[in-house]
């Protein structure tokens, strides 16, 4: 803020003339997950006034929930993070081919738990307005799917571009680095999600 | 600075700070008070907007004087002082308003105490929509107790009167336990202490009585609390005060404060009414709230009967929640 | 401290002035990325929805005009008086203060060439139209009638199809905030110029870095909860609908997490504003400028933990209504700290009255009623009188119209020069001024003693007792709406017809005003170049100042030298 700056400032030279800006966009994809993590955050924390302020919770009546089924999911979807993290190392060793088998095999997993959330679904013995748990439970399982579907189709897309030659190297992989995070992102709230509604 | 600015300075100070006082007092701003809290909160009114106006003559006034003192001035094309900061006048203006907002904080603190020491206020969850009766197990519920940090709470011991009020658009219903009694009109008792157990039956609404300074939400599917003590003779209105569908602003109820005696005649008068004649008068308003509320609308604003009957015909048509 | 006092005025900016072409003006009217055209079509989108939401409140105070519901009747007040707040908070102030100002400034001011995801900044702004075409065609379709804050059960039973409409019209506009917070964040952080360090950049920088955490943080809550309001509407389910179980209160508590935070988005980057157009028009340097950047920060944190305010009779536990008064209320000192320096940047300075400055002075009055009395609504037991009275409506105008309306004017007439390149009429500007000025205070003033007396907000009719204020305050209205003329005659005939503007009409010392009026593409000639601190004003002699706009010269030269053979 002082006079003196502005002469060290002209020292800087006309180095960049024109230059591409480096890329952030890793870091606005984190952004935007703070974002999304803020959405779930908000629909946790009403969960949480709901199951702390009633009597009974979940509200008398309602089913038992199976825990095997979502326990094997659960355990899928976590395996998945180190799958996809595998992805990653690879392309960074410039190896197309790894990037390839372990993206298919996460977008596999992926697959399978969906299916196995469907499954799960539609065997539950209780619909979406049977009482406030089951309507917490479709629309917070429900949101994260769509979040899972999401991630899955995002994965399916670079795995589609790595068929393109030279489309991925070690130096340059936006697309890979942002599906992996992204997919973090995904396994975080499940965990979450699954100790809200099974375990506690 | 010179001596005589010095005695500018302290001059201003002092006006000041009259002004202030003076101000604080003379603001005309509220209406009468009618409960034994009300002056509480009207002192700690007073001294807020004492110093609401000590900050609002300074800001102002600063602010007219560089605007007067600092113009440009003709001709003068020049830059101004070109000071940038003062460590000692941050901290001086960083604490002063840190320390008006401790007393304020605390003073809040202590009227609020006053005043709801005692009253569960928090409420409670309903299981289901249906109006419960079991305060006499949730009073001694420790959840909703204030523990206070700084004063001593006032312990303010258990009510004279309880009366459970329902909120429903557009009308307010009183629900006298002892009796039984159901009215649309709420009486009270001078001097005495009441504790109004709040519901509504539809959407939410706000119990409010500017005289008393007092307001509560009222919600459906749980119970809130308000606890005074009317020290004046005389009428008042209720007041809804949370948006509550289109007539809204139109939801009003009256307030008696009576003296004992008129207080028991009227109530012995109601269930006599409400007796012989197979609840015909004072359950009227159970059956037809719209009309009750009509009518004590009618008293206060001297509505034509046509306007009313389609008022009653729009509240009426109004679908319920679920 | 004098002795610079006599030197000529400031001049930081190229003699000859030499210009790449600007945007063309049709680029306004279609999907650009440049942050400047961008910023532009931000500001005019909301300045017509500024006259919508204002010509609701002018109907709303026509009904008020008289205690009798006799002009909209019951229902279409309602919906009136919600139209009118959504408007003008969504589709008004938020974007006009981050999308508009923001985009149009933030990257100037850094000395960056755009934004750092300029295709996503584009979509951000193109999904202001839609949320907007949707909360109109609600206005002829079915209107929500819940009020802004659309608290259920009502808003589950006040008509579906324009609930339904209000929400989808938020979750538009809330989507284009956050992905615009994305943007500003990473700008601000990532593409500063080589060389300025983050205590370098102009306040209004910090500011927006402040109101973008709060959206990126804030606005998804109030996504979830019109989403969970959606499924009660449509779906049957029953998060907020006792009679199924649900809890009416949760959605308060997520709408006011959003909501009241909002609040600082809406004023913060005004905030920031008034902190650059003092010191230019009082020739000084802003005082305390390291307090001022980090009271944004201060205020931004605390301004997440106080939401459950706006619900101290919302049968709020004690010990919640007990911390969120204290917390509210400390608000008041990183606050103060901002009023408090502004002042001492007017002391001793040497003030030009432009429109600019006018109404920046008229913010900082006027923004410090609406604080004061913000402080009282924060004191659980002075708020449980007053609350959802005409004293918060009060409260509220003198905030965001004295505040952020004042604020985002007084951007106007500052900043107008460089984004059209021609100067407003000052006479015209005044008349304005003093318009909006009286009117503001006739409107809203009576509104405190209404509040406190017994009148309750929301309502179409009221108790005769209150028929005088409420006539003032009408009248006090329609001179408001009649204050927009004056403006909107002048700004339209400037921009077409007003007198060039040069680079640096105001002799300002930021970076925007280093370039052309309106700048070109990438907004600088060559590297910009951080020649002086953005406020040192009376800090350089002549002959620096001279050697400072010699460095600018060349550098635009070399550049149109360069740009010469393509841009022909
Ligand atoms: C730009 C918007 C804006 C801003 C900046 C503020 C700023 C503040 N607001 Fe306001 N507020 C609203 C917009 C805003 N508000 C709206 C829209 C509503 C109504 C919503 C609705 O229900 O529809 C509302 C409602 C509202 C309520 C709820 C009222 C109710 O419904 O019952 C409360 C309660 O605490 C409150 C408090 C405050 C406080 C303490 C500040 C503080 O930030 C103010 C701080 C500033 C100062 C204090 C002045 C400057 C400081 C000094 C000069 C230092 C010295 C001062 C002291 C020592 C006191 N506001
Ligand atoms: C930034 C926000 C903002 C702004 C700028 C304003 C501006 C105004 N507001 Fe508003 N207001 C709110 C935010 C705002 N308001 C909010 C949040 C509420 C709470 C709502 C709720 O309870 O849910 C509220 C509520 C509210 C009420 C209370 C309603 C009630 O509780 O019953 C009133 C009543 O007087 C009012 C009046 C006004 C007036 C007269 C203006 C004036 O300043 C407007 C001046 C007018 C103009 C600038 C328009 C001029 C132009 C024309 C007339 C030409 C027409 C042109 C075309 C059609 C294209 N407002
Ligand atoms: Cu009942 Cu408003
Ligand atoms: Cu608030």
């Amino acid at each position: 803020m002082q006079g003196s700056l502005a002469s060290e400032m002209l020292m800087v030279g006309h180095s960049q003339a024109h230059a591409e800006h480096p890329d952030h966009r890793v870091f606005g994809i984190l952004m935007f997950l703070v974002a999304e993590g803020c959405l779930f955050l908000g629909l946790f924390m009403a969960y949480l006034a709901y199951s702390l302020t009633a009597p009974i919770w979940p509200p008398e009546g309602t089913p038992e929930r199976e825990l095997l089924l979502p326990g094997i999911n659960t355990v899928i979807l976590l395996s998945s993070s180190f799958v996809i993290h595998k992805a990653g190392s690879a392309i960074k060793a410039d190896d197309v081919k790894g990037l390839r088998l372990w993206f298919a095999l996460t977008a596999l997993m992926g697959a399978i738990f969906l299916a196995g959330q469907l499954y799960e679904y539609s065997n539950l013995e209780f619909g979406l307005t049977t009482n406030l748990f089951a309507s917490t439970f479709y629309v917070l399982t429900g949101f994260h799917g769509l979040h899972v579907l999401a991630g899955l189709l995002f994965i399916l897309a670079v795995l589609w571009r790595s068929f393109k030659p030279g489309h991925y190297s070690a130096q340059h992989h936006f697309g890979v680095e942002a599906a992996e995070i992204y997919w973090h992102f995904v396994d975080g709230v499940w965990v979450v999600l699954f100790i809200l509604l099974y375990l506690l | 600075m010179s001596a005589l600015s010095n005695i500018i300075l302290v001059a201003l100070g002092i006006l000041l700070t009259l002004a202030s006082l003076w101000y604080g007092q003379n603001h005309h701003l509220l209406p009468e008070s009618a409960a034994e809290s009300a002056p509480l909160f009207d002192s700690l009114f007073n001294s807020t907007m004492t110093i609401a106006t000590g900050i609002f003559l300074v800001v102002q006034g600063v602010l007219l004087y560089c605007i007067v003192r600092y113009r440009k001035r003709r001709n003068d094309q020049g830059d101004g002082d070109p000071n940038h900061g003062n460590v000692l006048l941050e901290i001086v203006w960083t604490a002063v308003p840190a320390v008006i907002i401790l007393w304020l904080g605390l003073a809040s603190l202590d009227v609020y105490q006053a005043v709801y020491g005692g009253a569960d206020v928090g409420g409670h969850i309903h299981a289901a929509m249906a109006m419960e009766s079991s305060h006499e197990a949730e009073a001694g519920d420790p959840s909703y107790a204030y523990t206070p940090a700084v004063l001593p709470g006032k312990d303010m011991g258990q009510p004279d009167l309880v009366v459970q009020v329902q909120g429903m658009q557009y009308a307010w219903m009183f629900t006298y336990p002892d009796s039984g009694l159901v009215a649309s009109e709420l009486h009270l008792p001078l001097n005495k202490r009441v504790r109004l157990d709040m519901t509504a039956l539809d959407v939410n609404h706000a119990f409010w009585v500017p005289q008393f300074r007092l307001k509560q939400d009222v919600i459906p599917g749980r119970e809130t609390h308000l606890e005074f003590v009317p020290t004046q003779l005389g009428q008042y209105p209720i007041i809804c005060a949370e948006l509550c569908g289109p007539y809204h602003g139109v939801m009003a109820g009256q307030l008696f404060v009576d003296t004992p005696e008129a207080f028991e005649q009227w109530q012995e008068e109601q269930i006599l009414a409400a007796h012989p004649e197979g609840k015909a008068v004072a359950l009227a308003s159970e059956s037809q709230p719209s009309s009750a509320f009509a009518t004590a609308y009618q008293q206060r604003l001297g509505i034509s009967p046509s306007e009313l009957s389609s008022l009653r015909l729009h509240s009426g048509s109004l679908p319920s929640a679920g | 401290m004098t002795q610079l006092q006599d030197h000529p005025r400031l001049a930081v900016a190229p003699k000859v002035e030499l210009e790449l072409p600007a945007e063309p003006w049709w680029r306004f009217f279609t999907f650009s990325t440049d942050h400047k055209v961008i910023g532009i079509q931000y500001l005019v989108t909301t300045f017509f929805f500024y006259l919508v939401g204002g010509a609701l409140a002018t109907a709303v105070r026509a009904e008020l005009a008289t205690p009798e519901a006799d002009f909209l009747g019951f229902e279409r007040y309602n919906g009136a008086f919600t139209l009118h707040a959504t408007i003008m908070i969504f589709l008004w102030i938020v974007p006009a203060l981050t999308g508009g100002f923001g985009n149009y400034l933030v990257p100037l001011m850094i000395g960056a060439r755009d934004m750092a995801f300029p295709k996503l900044n584009a979509v951000a702004f193109w999904l202001v139209p839609p949320s907007g075409i949707l909360l109109l065609a609600s206005l002829f379709i079915e209107a929500p009638a819940a009020g802004w804050t659309s608290y259920p059960p009502l808003s589950l039973i006040s008509g579906k199809v324009g609930e339904e409409l209000w929400i989808l019209s938020i979750l538009l506009a809330g989507t284009s905030s956050i992905l615009a917070a994305v943007n500003f964040i990473t700008t601000i952080l990532k593409m500063r110029m080589p060389g300025m360090k983050m205590e370098d950049m102009p306040l209004f920088c910090w500011a927006m870095l402040a109101a973008s955490v709060l959206t990126l943080i804030a606005t998804p809550v109030l996504a979830g909860a019109l989403i969970l309001l959606s499924f009660d509407l449509l779906a049957g389910t029953a998060f907020f609908n006792p009679s199924g179980g649900g809890d009416p209160v949760v959605y308060q508590h997520m709408f006011w997490f959003y909501s009241h935070p909002a609040v600082y988005i809406m004023i913060l980057p005004v905030f920031g504003m008034i902190s650059e157009i003092l010191p230019v028009h009082a020739r000084k340097p802003i005082f305390a400028y390291k307090a001022i950047a980090y009271s944004s920060l201060a205020i931004c944190f605390l301004g997440l933990i106080v939401w459950a305010h706006h619900m101290f009779t919302s049968g709020t536990p004690d010990w919640m209504r007990v911390f969120f008064m204290i917390a509210t209320m400390a608000i008041a000192v990183p606050t103060g700290i901002k009023v408090f320096s502004w002042l001492a940047t007017l002391w001793g300075g040497k003030i030009h009255f432009r429109s600019a400055m006018l109404f920046g002075l008229g913010f900082v009055s006027m923004f410090v009623i609406g604080g004061l009395s913000g402080i009282i609504l924060a004191s659980v037991p002075l708020d449980i009188h007053v609350h959802d009275t005409y004293f918060v409506v009060a409260h509220l105008h003198y905030v965001l119209f004295g505040g952020s309306v004042f604020g985002i004017y007084a951007g106007i007439y500052h900043w107008f020069p460089k984004m059209t390149g021609r100067m407003l009429n000052e006479f015209w500007g005044r008349v304005h001024f003093v318009l909006t000025f009286v009117g503001f205070n006739i409107c809203f003033l009576p509104m405190h003693k209404l509040g406190l007396m017994g009148m309750p907000r929301r309502v179409a009719q009221y108790d005769p007792q209150f028929a005088d204020l409420n006539w003032i305050s009408s009248v006090g209205a329609f001179m408001l709406a009649l204050s927009t003329l004056p403006f909107l005659v002048n700004a339209i005939y400037s921009w077409v017809a007003g007198p060039k503007a040069g680079d640096n009409p105001w002799q300002a010392l930021t970076l925007e005003w280093t370039t052309s009026s309106p700048p070109p593409h990438h907004n600088f000639y060559g590297d910009p170049i951080l020649l002086t601190g953005p406020y040192d004003y009376g800090l350089h002699s002549k002959e620096t100042l001279d050697y400072f706009a010699a460095q600018l010269q060349t550098l635009r030269e070399l550049a149109l030298a360069e740009a010469e053979p393509t841009s022909s």
